[in-house]
């Protein structure tokens, strides 16, 4: 990985110094995610 | 359209075209015109899904869903994950770096050449595209409402360009949020009226079990197979792939977003766009679905595009098949008994079938009755209701929608031609500052060519047949590769210029090879693209040893 790169990761958003909130709206998408792909396997459901 | 309907398109149009010029007043320097670092997490979002959505999303969309159902929607299931790896990789290394352009980041990494080569292949794909956001609206609305094909293209066109070329990145930005308003305000207010059409007993559960008979609800292909153009794995595996390229390299996108007022207000815009593009596509395909149960109670034209070209013997045969679905889809419902309904669901699908087949068969005569048609009326399906179903008022909005989609996204890609030509090119040849009143008036110049470019394009692209489905296909021509010069900036220590470089080329020719001889769905290509140039480039590195004796940069603060 670019040192650029790591440097990024490493420092990952803690902008104002408190608890990096970022991780939080990542788990959120994920669930979010899931859950969508759950109604299209509804929706392909009652058609089958 | 009626006189109402043309004071509330003139009206809307008017009002956004009066603001972006009002954002004139509002910069004076370089920049704001390529860069407004003014935005709020949700300006950033809208502007990027303003950007996005073109008006032949919402033409196309909803004809895609009434012929093929959901299954559109698996295109963008890799969205939200590229979204998260632009957000923890790329956006914080933008900011550092404080660029105009993604492509600026190539130089600090590896060196001009690379930088040179990514803006190149940006600009040509994306310069040609800009004039067919341009021509393919204005040939729907042409061919539906009989205007002029050339008046049409320029109407959009200048409108488009008078306010980008006023009011620059912060211009562009601000027109979408109106824009964007006005878009999902319309489709909201189509998707209502289309329900209320519906007749009075039927509830939204029997419409969707309707939709589910006809197969409309099929919206996810779980199986493996290399030959679907849309199932789970190529809308996450090739379409994630597709939109990490597109959002995190292409301009006209990685513009909106760095437009940010800070590096949290940008991710959450990206952030906005994860959560908000999947809801508003299904929406818009949910449109489609909606419109198929509309048209089993009205009888729907043979063909959306010409139905005048239709035999009447067809004619008939239609309409009689289209009574006999409608009396069957109401004694279905009306149906108690669970086996009486199962042989009526049945009935029903062999009907919806045989409607297909004859609609299948008039677009293949079509297609063999003129050169440049491929006998599709898909395009002309949601601007066919528009026209014949709406009331009055709410048509002027529709087709104002239609103007703000086209609008929204041209005037992101005039904006980002134009600053990638100044900053890359320009400036960089040069030697001149991207900022101060010289880069203005260059920036403008810039905008002004594109923008001509742009229109001349969609002028003569009603000759050029076949060359439009050809730039159609370009993007994902070239977005592997540009993804992949990135993925080696972002990820190998090790990989030099040279190595990227020739990667490059190899990969790009590697993509043309599989495109044209082995015919892959379009969407893999991105991924082929996207993993071939980090891996050619370790595989050529040693053979190039010798050019390339210099050390990898490492980019700084501020450089």
């Amino acid at each position: 990985m670019h040192p650029e790169t790591e440097k990024v990761l490493g420092s990952s958003a803690k902008e104002s110094g408190g608890p990096n909130p970022w991780p939080r709206w990542y788990l959120a998408l994920a669930l979010f995610w899931l859950a969508f792909v759950g109604l299209l396997a509804f929706l392909t459901r009652i058609g089958s | 359209m009626s006189t109402l309907d043309w004071l509330v398109f003139l009206g809307s149009q008017g009002l956004i075209l009066a603001y972006g010029l009002w954002s004139m007043s509002r910069q004076g320097q370089a920049e704001s015109y390529l860069r407004s670092r003014s935005q709020t997490g949700w300006m950033v979002g809208l502007s990027i899904m303003a950007t996005q959505a073109s008006a032949i999303t919402f033409l196309s969309a909803p004809g895609l869903a009434y012929r093929e159902g959901l299954g559109f929607i698996q295109f963008y299931l890799g969205l939200p994950l590229a979204m998260v790896v632009l957000s923890v990789v790329a956006l914080p290394i933008y900011y550092r770096l404080n660029v105009y352009t993604a492509y600026e980041y190539l130089e600090t990494r590896f060196d001009g050449r690379v930088r040179r080569l990514a803006a190149f292949l940006f600009l040509t794909q994306r310069g040609l595209a800009a004039g067919l956001t341009i021509y393919a609206p204005a040939l729907i609305l042409s061919t539906a409402l009989g205007w002029d094909l050339l008046w049409t293209n320029l109407l959009t066109g200048s409108v488009v360009l008078a306010y980008t070329l006023s009011g620059g990145s912060r211009a562009v930005a601000r027109t979408q949020l109106l824009q964007m308003s006005v878009i999902l305000l319309g489709m909201v207010l189509a998707g209502w009226w289309m329900f209320r059409s519906l007749p009075s007993d039927w509830s939204g559960s029997d419409a969707l079990q309707l939709s589910a008979l006809a197969g409309k609800t099929q919206a996810l292909v779980l199986r493996l197979d290399w030959n679907d153009r849309y199932s789970l794995w190529t809308g996450l595996v090739g379409g994630g792939f597709l939109m990490l390229s597109y959002f995190g390299t292409d301009q006209s996108q990685v513009q909106r977003y760095l437009g940010g007022q800070s590096l949290s207000q940008s991710r959450k815009g990206l952030m906005l766009n994860a959560f908000f593009k999947l809801p508003m596509q299904l929406m818009i395909l949910g449109l489609g679905v909606l419109m198929y149960v509309f048209y089993v109670f009205e009888t729907p034209p043979l063909n959306f595009k010409h139905p005048e070209r239709v035999a009447a013997h067809d004619r008939v045969l239609f309409e009689q098949e289209a009574l006999r679905r409608r009396a069957t889809a109401e004694a279905w419902r009306a149906a108690t008994y669970p086996q009486r309904k199962d042989s009526l669901g049945m009935e029903f699908k062999r009907s919806a079938a045989r409607l297909d087949s004859i609609q299948s068969l008039v677009s293949e005569r079509n297609k063999s009755m003129a050169s440049g048609d491929d006998g599709s009326d898909t395009n002309f399906i949601f601007i066919r209701y528009v026209l014949d179903f709406l009331p009055v008022g709410l048509v002027g909005l529709l087709i104002s929608m239609v103007f703000c989609a086209s609008m929204s996204s041209t005037a992101a890609e005039l904006s980002a031609l134009s600053t990638t030509t100044l900053v890359d090119f320009y400036a960089r040849w040069t030697g001149h500052s991207p900022e101060g009143p010289r880069a203005l008036a260059m920036g403008r110049l810039f905008t002004l060519a594109w923008g001509l470019y742009a229109v001349g394009f969609a002028l003569i692209a009603d000759r050029m047949g076949t060359l439009i489905e050809a730039v159609n296909v370009l993007g994902s021509l070239v977005y592997g590769t540009i993804l992949g010069i990135f993925l080696s900036a972002f990820f190998s220590k090790g990989l030099r210029a040279p190595s990227v470089l020739l990667a490059a080329l190899l990969t790009e020719a590697l993509v043309l090879l599989l495109y044209f001889g082995a015919e892959i769905p379009y969407l893999w290509l991105n991924a082929v693209g996207a993993l071939a140039v980090p891996l050619l480039g370790w595989i050529v590195q040693p053979w190039l040893a010798g050019l390339s004796s210099q050390s990898p940069k490492t980019p700084t603060l501020g450089s």
